[in-house]
């Protein structure tokens, strides 16, 4: 209790700064509070990672702080208010005041008796001069157990004094209060504490028949013993009413510092909720920050954590399994640009084989071709992928033979083989060689099947053409040699046997010589057409310009055909070819198609050239309107003693084709719908 | 003996202000405002004699409910008299050459009934039989020396006197509510004078 009301101690003194210390640190932590709350608050209207574990641990702490602390302050509040009234009780209360009011009885006896010796002194006093009254104090006081007598005006002043101590110069004076009221009552007696060495008494009663009116008063030391019970009295009253006057202010500081430090602990509680409950979401939000970042394709990803926990050990984890799926995409996407690579060079190297390669799966499904395979079957095959055989044969009715024959062989073994398929396509006659095999995957199982084939009518053509050229040379050689003996003794016979015969037989017989010489000089002809066929002159190729060549040549026939049309590309780009090897192919043809339309009314031919930029080639074509060639006769009207005309060697399609496959350009002949015949030269663009 | 006395402006005092304007901020304006001040000082003086500067001063104290029912039970009342020389400056804030605080001291004696003033600097007591006689003799300063100020002849300054109850030292579970009561809110007016020269 003491310690409670203690005002000089060091807490004392502190106390205030203490309040003010405790008053700033809530609210410093409310505002902290306030802030971390409205920054929840936040985040939970984003819905932000980790605000719903920050609310709940906050609710968690609160309510783990609040509910203990509650508890003990209202307890604890509840112990200190009954404490504090137990302290005081109405007989404590009655036994104070009467052990006063027992020490009052107990002085005013003193005090009384004390009073009548001082009215003896004043007696004493009477008709005494100022003059002599100093000396009179000091016998009296003498006599008695005063400690100080003075005499005094009725304005206070100090006529006379005397003092048991000879250094006391000035006497204890009354106030003016306590003079007022000696005055009104002729005498006072007091109590006083003195100087904090006990009690005295002071006496004041009037002298009476003096003029001016004098007072006399006297002070009186109480006893030393009588006055340590006194004041031991006085000491325990007063302690004891400031307690109990002090009651109400210790129940409000007791529960104000109770009050203080509940708020303090639920305030920093729950800002320690704060800071706890972010130390503990940070790294979960950046799992999921990282988790984000690898959903959205960031492998790179990897968090930064100093913490020694098991959120620490998560991230460490979760960077080593970074570091790995970082490692295992590398090498995935090593793997799959090597496969890539692989991949279109395989592609690089099908795309620029001759060969046409078909890919099949099991289900003979299309899944693979290639360029050459599109220019072989003239048909685009990649339009194709995913169809199955019989699918492409609907979509292209041209290669119905084709697939049936790829669904016998594919179908009926899983071996390798190989066949020579002859069709037809576009109205030429190919001759493709076959060689189809099983695929087997890496685990080998049997996976689907790959056909390989190659266009050998080429080939087969040059090994025709040779075999023309061998047996033209040798035609040429063998009958060329007698055809000039022949011809030589026709007309000698003629010369001699004119003079000889009459005019009939001569008639007879120069008939007979000029048929032999003009059949063979027709022989002739025939044997250099075969030997020009068979051993053509060397060619000397230069610079020219095909437009050009054109216009020179049609020039040429522009009297003769009545509807000859020309359609030449302006800009058409200018070749490496022998120029009069062209001028013999293209007269050939102009004359060819001069005879088709020979008999026929409105005959027309249309000479048409232009730039094939795709192919890097020009195409000629010389299209006329006659009655055009047989479908049968398409294929094998380029061979060499094959005509569609009365008269004619049957080499001049052959040796235009010798020219145009010496240029590296093909011919081709198209009917013309609905009569006629196109012959289409693509000639490709060479430089010297 | 008097330098002990001299008090410089502590960190705890400014903290103590801070926390009495925000005690007054909190209360309410009116209860304040109608409130006459208890503590006046009638007149003050500081006069040079002998060496030495003498200050004279009354101050009426005029006690509320709340301290004298304190007083009655017990409880020690202590007035502060601050005497400040304060040298005025333009552009800065004065400028305080001396700060000076004398307490004084009203207690009820029970079982004597007397009112006992004391001067705690000079440790000099007096006993009245009334209170106004001792409130009287507690604002009556005469000839009080301020040895502290020395010679300030030559300087331009202003004496800045003030009373007030010292609630820090009434007993310590007074303090929070007294802090907030107007009923303890015992302080006079700043009294300034020119000092003489």
């Amino acid at each position: 209790m003491s310690h409670a009301t203690e005002s000089h101690s060091q807490f004392s003194n502190l106390f205030s700064l203490l309040i003010i210390i405790n008053i700033a640190g809530t609210l410093f932590l409310l505002g902290l509070l306030i802030s971390n709350l409205r920054w929840l608050w936040h985040q939970f209207k984003k819905q932000a990672v980790g605000s719903r574990i920050t609310a709940r641990i906050i609710l968690l702490f609160f309510a783990i702080s609040v509910i203990p602390t509650g508890i003990v302050f209202y307890f604890s509040s509840q112990l200190l208010h009954q404490s504090i009234d137990s302290w005081f009780d109405a007989k404590i209360d009655n036994a104070m005041q009467s052990s006063l009011t027992l020490s009052r009885r107990s002085l005013d006896n003193r005090t009384l008796s004390l009073m009548k010796e001082t009215r003896q002194l004043a007696t004493q006093l009477e008709n005494e001069t100022d003059i002599f009254l100093s000396l009179t104090l000091a016998a009296l006081r003498a006599q008695t157990d005063a400690s100080e007598l003075t005499v005094f005006s009725k304005q206070g002043q100090i006529i006379a004094t005397t003092n048991i101590d000879p250094g006391v110069l000035i006497p204890n004076t009354p106030d003016s209060s306590t003079l007022l009221l000696a005055k009104q009552n002729r005498e006072f007696i007091g109590l006083e504490p003195n100087q904090g060495k006990g009690l005295l008494v002071r006496t004041i009663v009037e002298i009476k028949n003096t003029n001016p009116k004098r007072y006399l008063q006297a002070i009186y030391t109480i006893p030393e013993d009588l006055s340590e019970l006194a004041d031991s009295v006085e000491d325990a009253y007063t302690a004891y009413q400031e307690f109990n006057y002090l009651r109400d202010s210790l129940k409000f500081s007791f529960t104000l510092t109770l009050s203080l430090a509940l708020i303090f602990s639920i305030l920093a509680a729950s800002w320690a909720a704060f800071v706890f409950a972010k130390e503990l979401v940070a790294p979960i939000r950046q799992l999921v920050k990282g988790t984000q970042d690898v959903a959205g394709g960031d492998y790179e990803k990897t968090l930064k954590s100093d913490r020694q926990d098991e959120l620490g050990f998560l991230i460490n984890s979760f960077n080593a399994m970074m570091l790995r799926i970082a490692s295992s995409r590398t090498e995935a996407n090593n793997a799959q640009r090597d496969a890539e690579d692989q991949h279109a060079y395989l592609e690089t190297i099908l795309s620029h084989l001759s060969n046409g390669v078909l890919g099949f799966d099991l289900s003979l499904r299309l899944k693979m071709t290639n360029h050459g395979a599109d220019q072989i079957l003239e048909h685009p095959l990649t339009a194709c992928i995913e169809f199955s055989l019989e699918e492409i044969a609907v979509k292209c009715p041209e290669l119905d033979s084709f697939t049936t024959l790829l669904i016998e062989k594919f179908s009926a073994k899983k071996k390798q083989w190989q066949h020579e398929f002859v069709f037809s396509i576009n109205h030429q006659k190919k001759t493709l060689l076959l060689k189809g095999t099983p695929l087997y995957a890496s685990d080998k199982t049997f996976s689907g099947y790959v056909l390989i084939f190659d266009d050998v009518t080429p080939i087969i053509q040059s090994q025709r053409n040779a075999a023309w050229s061998e047996v033209a040379q040798r035609l040429a050689h063998e009958i060329k040699n007698p055809l000039t003996p022949i011809q030589l003794s026709a007309e000698r016979l003629q010369r001699k046997l004119h003079t000889q015969l009459d005019d009939d037989a001569n008639k007879v017989l120069k008939k007979s010589t000029d048929t032999i010489v003009q059949q063979v000089s027709a022989m002739k002809s025939m044997v250099n057409d075969f030997s020009n066929f068979a051993r053509p002159p060397q060619s000397k190729p230069q610079v020219i310009s095909i437009s050009q060549l054109i216009d020179d040549i049609s020039t040429l026939y522009q009297g003769q055909i009545q509807h000859l049309t020309l359609n030449v590309d302006d800009y058409l780009p200018s070749t490496f070819a022998d120029p009069v090897r062209l001028r013999q192919v293209l007269i050939n043809l102009i004359k060819n198609a001069q005879e088709a339309v020979a008999d026929i009314s409105g005959g027309e031919i249309n000479i048409s050239a232009r730039h094939q930029k795709d192919r890097d080639s020009i195409e000629i074509c010389i299209a006329d309107n006659g009655p055009g060639v047989d479908n049968s006769d398409i294929a094998r009207i380029f061979e060499p003693y094959t005509t569609t005309k009365d008269k004619g060697t049957g080499l001049g399609l052959a040796i235009v084709k010798k020219i145009i496959e010496e240029h590296g350009g093909t011919i081709i002949v198209k009917p013309v719908h609905p009569q006629g015949a196109n012959f289409i030269i693509q000639l490709p663009i060479t430089n010297p | 003996m008097f330098n002990k006395n001299i008090k410089q402006t502590h960190f705890d005092r400014r903290m103590l202000h801070c926390l009495i304007g925000f005690v007054l901020l909190t209360t309410p304006i009116s209860s304040i405002a109608d409130e006459q001040p208890t503590i006046d000082i009638k007149a003050a003086s500081l006069s040079f004699q002998d060496q030495t500067y003498l200050l004279k001063a009354h101050i009426n104290y005029q006690l509320s409910d709340d301290a004298i029912k304190a007083l009655h039970n017990g409880i020690t009342l202590t007035f502060n008299v601050d005497l400040s020389i304060i040298e005025p400056r333009k552009w800065l804030w004065d400028k305080h050459r001396m700060s000076l605080t004398l307490p004084f001291q009203i207690k009820y004696h029970t079982l004597a009934e007397t009112y006992q003033v004391s001067n705690k600097t000079s440790n000099l007591e007096h006993n009245f039989s009334s209170l106004s006689t001792a409130l009287h003799a507690l604002g009556i300063l005469s000839d009080i020396p301020i040895h502290a100020l020395g010679d300030s002849n030559n300087i331009s300054a202003n004496v800045s006197l003030k009373a007030y109850l010292n609630i820090e030292a009434l007993p310590l579970p007074m303090r929070p509510l007294a802090y907030i009561t107007p009923g303890w809110y015992l302080r006079s007016n700043t009294l300034q004078w020119p000092l003489a020269q």
